[in-house]
């Protein structure tokens, strides 16, 4: 095939401003798409934390009014707004929540037990921000999206033979094995990382932009921007006291046939204002949902335009489902954590390149074995504690620092790289074991043990590598020599 | 349907690869599985829409691609050599200007992109009379575009002082601009 003509020098400089943006970045983005290739199956992890929740797919208006009456007698105070999240394919189980009260919903409609805000919500809180103040973090994540952006144009033009190695994968030499890993699961995958990246920063800026787009045009008014892109609260005045949910249901099906109701929410509740939203998801749509706003007598007041309003608007709502993946069923998912899964080596195989490189290792090596073999085990550890009710973010945070340390200590990253990888595999086989036991009398879904399986098989793949790698224990230890790099 | 979008987009791959092989390049072989591959959009979308069709088809072509890498991996063996150990101090000029960098590509580059973005947005949606929420996401959606590409500009070397002072201008100076123009009557 023709080579992609670029000049010598547009690639010198593209290698120059991918290396240094990569290392800038480097272990927040691994960071990140670690997370968020995890993240992608958040709901299933979430059965598996709590695997005694009844679950089931069908529900009644009546039941959700049990719930509704229930949820009120617990509180003390109404809350203002009062989300019912119903039963969907990928999490079939009914919660209620509002203000800061949560609990599931049985089939009965009785209330069970409050939502677990253990392992899942720190991992997924760990990608989403970073566990910093929320919008800080947020906006963190937004700019390593933009990051990710930068990365794949400079990585595209400081490729010189794009096509001649499209398909071409050297292994056995250190350095070339990770230039061809990384360059072939980049070039290929290149418009998903793209729209990952575009998505991420689309998310986590897009507070940021309408801040500044309000000083500039609105007054320093946020919420007329978010009223721009979202739609505006309706006017409801003299609403009945109690939401007629079952003539929603009826108008619903009228208005929107084919639709799926994903959850509802209950708007200004018990006052004259009330009103009730129940968001959907459309057939074939990207968007994240359509909401449709009834009176609380159930009559229609009309649905916000995501499915077919302004183009603008419904851009803004298919990022989400675009960036998680979560459209079309469960073998997208698989699809989506397989491209995050690459998107995470090359991460990796990135630095490692430049390491290569080097041609001398340095405490860099160290720390970066320690990013890299402990934020999996800190993941591990921190899964298997808040099963005995430990803090998870806390326990994160203490086993990525003692593999930091570890490997520093060492200073050996082939042998620490050995050792965190046994840890890696110790605490996941101790966090499959303690949740099969403790369940071994109950009745739990499918997906607990498919959960369970799918870390068994990690454990099996990474036992073969720890076998294949043993040679690296007896490796030398190198003396140490200080140097100063000029360029 | 969506057994005949994978195999009509796998045949495509797979003769791409094929040619690819080849030592000469062989341009009617190439345009016909170009062609497959992009004629299998097709299929996807009567499958399951025009949206999911789309994402299905840029989903599928990696994972093809990658088990074609596999199959042409080559194996030579060699041992790593060893590495000595230093102990490295980066060079205090490289420090600098790797931290005059990250402030040119962050907040000045971030202000001076969301500027002409929005200009830029203003502008077109003026011309096609868009309306105010398609105005916003334009300008924000070449926000997303834009700042990349200058971060990317920046990184490339090191920074000359007119291009700085010209992305510092056009941060400081643009949001009074743009302010302005609100004060006007020009909005969103």
């Amino acid at each position: 095939m023709k080579r992609l003509s670029l000049s010598v020098n547009l690639v010198k400089k593209s290698i120059k401003a991918h290396s240094s943006l990569g290392l800038a970045a480097g272990a927040l983005m691994y960071l990140v798409c670690l997370t968020g290739t995890l993240a992608v199956f958040f709901e299933e992890f979430e059965r598996w934390e709590q695997p005694g929740i009844e679950e089931y797919q069908d529900y009644s208006v009546e039941q959700i009014n049990q719930a509704i009456g229930e949820f009120q007698q617990r509180v003390t105070e109404t809350p203002e707004e009062l989300w019912v999240v119903l039963p969907s394919e990928a999490m079939p189980r009914m919660h209620i929540s509002g203000d800061d009260h949560e609990w599931f919903i049985d089939a009965d409609g009785s209330l069970s037990e409050p939502p677990l805000e253990a392992w899942t919500k720190m991992m997924t809180s760990l990608h989403e921000y970073l566990h910093l103040p929320q919008q800080l973090g947020t906006i963190l994540v937004g700019i390593l999206g933009v990051l990710l952006c930068s990365l794949t144009l400079s990585g595209l033009l400081s490729h010189p033979s794009l096509f001649k190695d499209a398909f071409r994968w050297r292994m056995g030499r250190q350095a070339l094995t990770q230039l061809d890993l990384h360059n072939r699961l980049s070039v290929w995958a290149a418009p998903f990382y793209l729209m990952i990246a575009l998505t991420g920063a689309f998310i986590g800026l897009i507070g940021v932009y309408g801040a500044l787009t309000s000083v500039a045009f609105y007054e320093n008014d946020m919420q007329t921007v978010f009223e721009v892109v979202y739609g505006s609260e309706p006017e409801v005045t003299e609403a009945k006291p109690v939401v007629d949910l079952s003539k929603a249901f009826q108008t619903l099906k009228s208005a929107a046939p084919g639709v799926t109701p994903l959850f509802l929410t209950i708007r200004d509740m018990e006052t004259d204002g009330q009103y009730l939203e129940i968001w959907v998801s459309v057939p074939e749509r990207l968007i994240y949902s359509e909401v449709y706003r009834f009176r609380a007598d159930g009559s229609l007041i009309d649905h916000k335009g995501f499915s077919d309003g302004a183009i603008g608007k419904q851009v803004a709502y298919s990022v989400y489902r675009l960036h998680f993946g979560h459209y079309s069923g469960f073998w997208v998912k698989v699809v989506y954590a397989l491209l995050g899964f690459a998107l995470t080596v090359v991460c990796v195989s990135g630095i490692n390149i430049w390491l290569v490189k080097r041609k001398f290792e340095s405490v860099l090596n160290d720390g970066w074995v320690a990013v890299v073999w402990g934020l999996p085990m800190a993941l591990a550890v921190a899964a298997l504690f808040s099963f005995y009710g430990w803090p998870a973010l806390s326990v994160f945070g203490i086993t990525q620092i003692i593999a930091l340390v570890f490997a520093m200590i060492i200073k050996q990253p082939d042998k620490a790289r050995w050792f965190l990888m046994a840890g890696l595999v110790l605490s996941l086989s101790a966090t499959v074991l303690t949740r099969t036991v403790a369940v071994l009398n109950e009745i739990v879904p499918p997906v607990f043990y498919g959960v369970n399986l799918s870390i068994l098989a990690v454990i099996l793949i990474l036992i073969i590598m720890l076998v294949r790698q043993r040679k690296w224990l007896k490796k030398p230890c190198q003396q140490e020599q200080r140097i100063t790099v000029t360029s | 349907m969506i057994f005949i979008a994978l195999i009509l987009e796998s045949a495509g791959l797979l003769l791409i690869y094929k040619s690819w092989r080849k030592p000469q390049r062989r341009v009617v072989e190439n345009s016909i599985a170009w062609l497959m591959v992009l004629v299998s959009i097709w299929p996807w979308q009567d499958a399951v829409g025009l949206e999911f069709g789309i994402c299905f088809w840029f989903l599928a072509m990696p994972v093809i691609s990658w088990v074609l890498v596999v199959i042409n991996r080559e194996y030579r063996k060699m041992d790593a050599p060893i590495q000595p150990r230093n102990w490295v101090w980066p060079a205090r000029a490289q420090v600098v200007q790797n931290i005059v960098n990250l402030v040119i590509a962050g907040p000045i580059a971030f202000m001076a992109c969301y500027v002409c973005a929005t200009g830029l947005g203003m502008a077109t949606g003026y011309a096609l009379g868009l309306v105010e929420v398609n105005q916003m996401l334009l300008g924000f959606i070449l926000f997303l575009l834009l700042w990349p590409v200058v971060i990317y500009r920046i990184s490339t070397k090191a920074m000359r002082w007119q291009s700085a002072s010209g992305l510092l201008l056009v941060a400081l100076g643009g949001p009074a601009v743009l302010y302005g123009f609100s004060l006007y009557g020009f909005n969103l």
